[in-house]
This record gives structure tokens, C-alpha cells and sequence, in this order.
């Protein structure tokens, strides 16, 4: 059987879903391949924030502030709470010399219009009563927000479907080819056969295996993402935490920074965020070991043992599931957007690691203002897939 | 509710010695070892917490420490499970409403 489209996206997780959603809303007719279940990869299996503080000035914050603002017209557009909430974020400041550079990362910060000040231990106290007597200061931002993203796949894949777009799942990418007329033929694992002049890559970890099928270089590596779930709990202050450590071993590769065998090891860092659902989720290793998403003992301990040290009160509290993603991780740091040179028809949406919920909406807008060709936004330019292209 | 003092088949209610546990702010006296929900429910409580979103009562349901239903705060810890849990001299117990909370802290 030969379905044909308009555009065929690789990819049903929460950045293919949001492509799928705006090309189908700008009257594309876009089919979205996907090779596993619902929200059975990274998007289902990370945290839930649109995170400011985590950003260095530059096209990463610039985006996640218009992502934010997309969010929050997608409430009245899917008609859903999107489990969105603000409650803010606060980085956690444990020796002298943190202090100093997020300091000097908060006023970048500050002087390119996000809203985040250094707090001192008072404040901080006020704000997040339990923690450790250790901390001696912290930053807040009043920006940093989260979504479900589980309501936010069901909402692209719910209006999305009034638009005329329609999810293949369970339903993986085997091959890519050209044909005679120009469009892409592309072949699924059950025997179906897929046509369309155009191709979104939206396969995140494994965007770079759909890129190897039509001859174009994408180097995105997985970093495993392992995340424990506690039971449902009061709330434990008023806001998200994450650790200045890992953004301090992120910003300055000059400073040499005391780490634990675990955050040596692992790249484990501070993350807690309260969901929707009164869960926190508390995280985050980040693991180089290829495409292997099972979480560990020994992963699910460090993560355990790291949130007893900022918040020992958590002693009394269970954790009840665990889960890992695989971060689709770029040299750079940034995604790729855009179409490949000399590959027409092919785009590719994809390398977010940690940042694929928050920048999803912006994603997807922007793919398919690029593919109804609209005014070049040069801004984008910077995220040119072609910057990994060899010749 | 009250204890069955002669059970058909395990016999007479054995002796035990009491301690005594503050419920909502009221002592009542329980069998020393016991769980929490077999105190409670002996002491006639009608529930021992209401849920997150519609408020709605709940007590004991499955009895072996899996469906935490029976949750409450105790010495200030939220969700405990008292239907697995042993009473203890002195020990403060309170209705959970919703996901409870830290003890007036937070």
C-alpha cells in the first residue's frame, strides 16, 4: 500500500508531534512515522521544564523565551491546562567560587531581559525550607515553568488530527529513496510504502541512523537521562531546584571543580521538579553508553544518595518508579534546524538533549515556517544543519 | 467499631499491654504492636484521609500495604501507610487531606 502526503515526519516524539501539528496547521497534509509506541522514548521518559536559568545568553534563551510564550497560546489552542505551571527555579550555590560565577552568569543572564537574581541564604530559606544547612546561597528566576509532556504530545496529536495530520506508530523507518518525479519514497518495517516531496527528520537519538539513509551527516550522540519518580508528596518549598555544579562544569571548562565519583562517572547533577501529578521527579545522570535506556541500581543510588545531601528531609519519602532517556546530544550544544544542502526536500528537526520539551513548540513552528518557505529568519542560521555537513 | 473479643476459630482476645496514641489531637488508647488502622478502626474513626482532588473520604482497602489508602500523617510524615505500620506511645497521628503537609512547614 503507497500513502501519499505532503510531508513525512520521522519521529513521534514531542518535537516530530509539534512539527507535525504546525505544518498540518499551515494546510500541509503531514504523516508522522514513528517507531515506537505513544511517548515510549525521550519525551516520555524526562522531566518537564522550560527552563531559563540553565541557558547561556544566545539562541538557546532567545528561543526558549518564545517557546514559553507558545506554550502558553497552545492552553487556549488544545483546550487543555497542559499540566503548565510556574512555580519558578532556584540553582543551588554550595562554595564560594560557584558563587562567584553564577554571579557573573546570573548578570548575563539579567543584562539579555531574563528575570533571575542571586538570593542570599535567608531568602533562599524562605522560599526552600528544607534544605541543607550546606547551601550558602542560591539564584531565582520567576521565569522557569513546566508542562506535561504527555498532555502536550496528546494535545499536537488531538489537534493535529482535525488538521488533517495522521500518526503511523509502532512503524520504524527502514529505508529512503528518490524517486523519477523527486519525492521521497520511504519504506516502514511493516511493508508500508510512504511518498512525499518532503522529509522532516524528527527521530532525536536517532536522527542521525534516518540521515545515514539519504547520505547526510548528523552527529547527534545519545546521553542516557536517568530520572526517579517519588510518591505523591506535599509540596517541598515553593520551587524547582537544580545544582549550580554541573551549569558551573557546563560554563567554565577553566575552572576545576570538585566532583564525587558519581558526578565524575555519571555526569550526575541536581534536577527536582515537582509535576503535575504531585510527584517530584528527581534527576539526572548523563551517560555516555551508546543506546542502552535501562536505568541502573547504581544510577537510581547516586540520584538517591545526591538529593539526601541538598534535601535530607527526603529520608522520609518513597520513590516509586525510575526511568532513562536518551538526550540527543549535538557537539554544540544545539539543535539542527533547517534543510540539508544539496539533500532537497530533506530537513531535519532534531538534537535538543535536555531541552526538547522546552523548545518543542518553537521547534516545530519555526520548521514549518521554514518549509512554507516564509521570510528567511536569519536567526536560524546558526542552526543550519549544514554546519556538520562534509564534503 | 468494635473488637472481636472471642474469635471463632483464633479464641479469646489475649491480654496486651496498652499504649495510647493522639489522633487529631485526641488520646486514644491502643493494643501495644498493633497497626495504626487496627487502632483506629477499633476507636471508630470513620476515615483517615480525604483525596487530592474531590475531598472524598477513604480508609482501609486492601489491608496489606499495597493501595495506600489508609495514608496518614504520622510524627509528621505524610502518606504513611497505617494499615502496616505499628502503633507506637505518643505517637501523633493526623487526617490527610489531599497530599497532606510538612506540619504547618513547608
Amino acid at each position: 500500500m503507497t500513502n501519499s502526503a505532503d510531508v513525512l515526519v520521522i519521529g513521534g516524539g514531542i518535537i516530530g508531534l509539534s512539527c507535525g501539528y504546525y505544518l498540518s496547521k499551515r494546510g500541509k497534509r503531514a504523516f508522522v512515522l514513528d517507531k515506537g509506541g505513544f511517548a515510549d522514548g525521550a519525551s516520555g521518559a524526562c522531566d518537564d521544564m522550560i527552563l531559563f536559568q540553565s541557558k547561556k545568553p544566545g539562541i538557546n534563551l532567545e528561543l526558549t523565551f518564545e517557546s514559553l510564550e507558545l506554550y502558553k497560546s497552545l492552553l487556549t489552542e488544545m483546550e487543555d491546562d497542559l499540566g503548565f505551571a510556574n512555580l519558578g527555579g532556584m540553582v543551588l550555590i554550595e562554595n564560594q567560587q560557584e558563587l562567584e560565577i553564577m554571579e557573573e552568569f546570573v548578570a548575563q543572564q539579567r543584562s539579555y531581559g531574563l528575570d533571575v537574581e542571586v538570593i542570599d541564604k535567608r531568602e533562599m530559606l524562605k522560599k526552600q525550607p528544607f534544605l541543607s544547612d550546606h547551601i550558602i546561597a542560591s539564584t531565582y528566576s520567576k521565569m522557569d515553568s513546566q508542562v506535561d509532556p504527555f498532555s502536550v504530545m496528546r494535545g499536537f496529536e488531538r489537534k493535529g488530527a482535525l488538521y488533517g495530520m495522521k500518526v503511523f506508530r509502532r512503524n520504524g523507518v527502514v529505508g529512503i529513496e528518490r524517486l523519477g518525479t523527486g519525492d521521497f519514497q520511504v519504506a516502514t518495517e511493516d511493508g508500508n510504502l510512504y511518498q512525499a516531496p518532503i522529509i522532516v527528520n524528527a527521530g532525536g537519538t536517532w536522527a542521525g541512523q534516518i540521515g545515514t539513509m539519504v547520505g547526510a551527516n548528523i552527529p547527534i550522540t545519545p546521553k542516557r537521562g536517568q530520572i526517579i519518580v517519588t510518591e505523591r508528596v506535599p509540596p517541598i518549598g515553593e520551587t524547582n531546584l537544580w545544582s549550580a555544579k554541573y551549569l558551573v562544569t557546563k560554563l567554565r571548562s577553566d575552572v576545576v571543580v570538585d566532583l564525587n565519583e558519581d558526578e565524575r562517572t555519571m555526569g550526575l547533577s541536581l534536577a527536582f521538579s515537582r509535576s503535575s501529578g504531585d510527584t517530584y521527579l528527581v534527576g539526572s545522570t548523563r551517560e555516555f553508553v551508546g543506546f542502552d535506556k535501562n536505568t541502573t541500581i547504581g544510577g537510581i543510588r547516586a540520584i538517591i544518595n545526591q538529593t539526601l545531601k541538598y534535601l535530607p528531609k527526603l529520608r522520609d519519602i518513597n520513590f516509586i518508579r525510575a526511568m532513562a532517556g536518551l538526550r540527543p546530544s549535538t557537539p554544540d550544544g544545539k539543535m539542527l534546524l533547517g534543510e540539508h544542502a544539496g539533500i532537497e526536500g530533506f530537513y531535519t528537526a532534531a538534537g535538543h538533549e535536555g531541552d526538547g520539551i522546552a523548545l518543542a513548540p518553537i521547534t516545530g513552528k519555526l520548521l514549518a515556517s521554514i518549509v512554507c518557505q516564509d521570510q528567511v529568519d536569519h536567526r536560524l542560521d546558526e542552526l543550519s544543519p549544514n554546519r556538520f555537513a562534509t564534503d | 467499631m468494635q473488637r472481636i473479643l472471642d474469635h471463632p476459630i483464633l479464641g479469646p482476645l489475649p491480654e496486651e499491654e496498652k499504649v495510647v496514641i493522639m489522633v487529631d489531637g485526641e488520646p486514644v488508647e491502643a493494643r501495644k504492636g498493633e497497626m495504626i488502622a487496627a487502632a483506629l478502626i477499633a476507636a471508630g474513626k470513620p476515615y483517615f484521609r480525604k483525596t487530592v482532588k474531590r475531598h472524598e473520604p477513604r480508609s482501609i482497602f486492601c489491608g496489606i500495604g499495597r493501595c495506600t489508602d489508609c495514608v496518614m500523617t504520622v510524627n509528621g510524615i505524610p502518606n504513611v501507610r497505617t494499615c502496616v505500620t505499628a502503633v507506637e506511645d505518643g505517637m501523633v497521628i493526623e487526617t490527610q487531606l489531599g497530599s497532606g503537609d510538612w506540619g504547618g512547614k513547608r
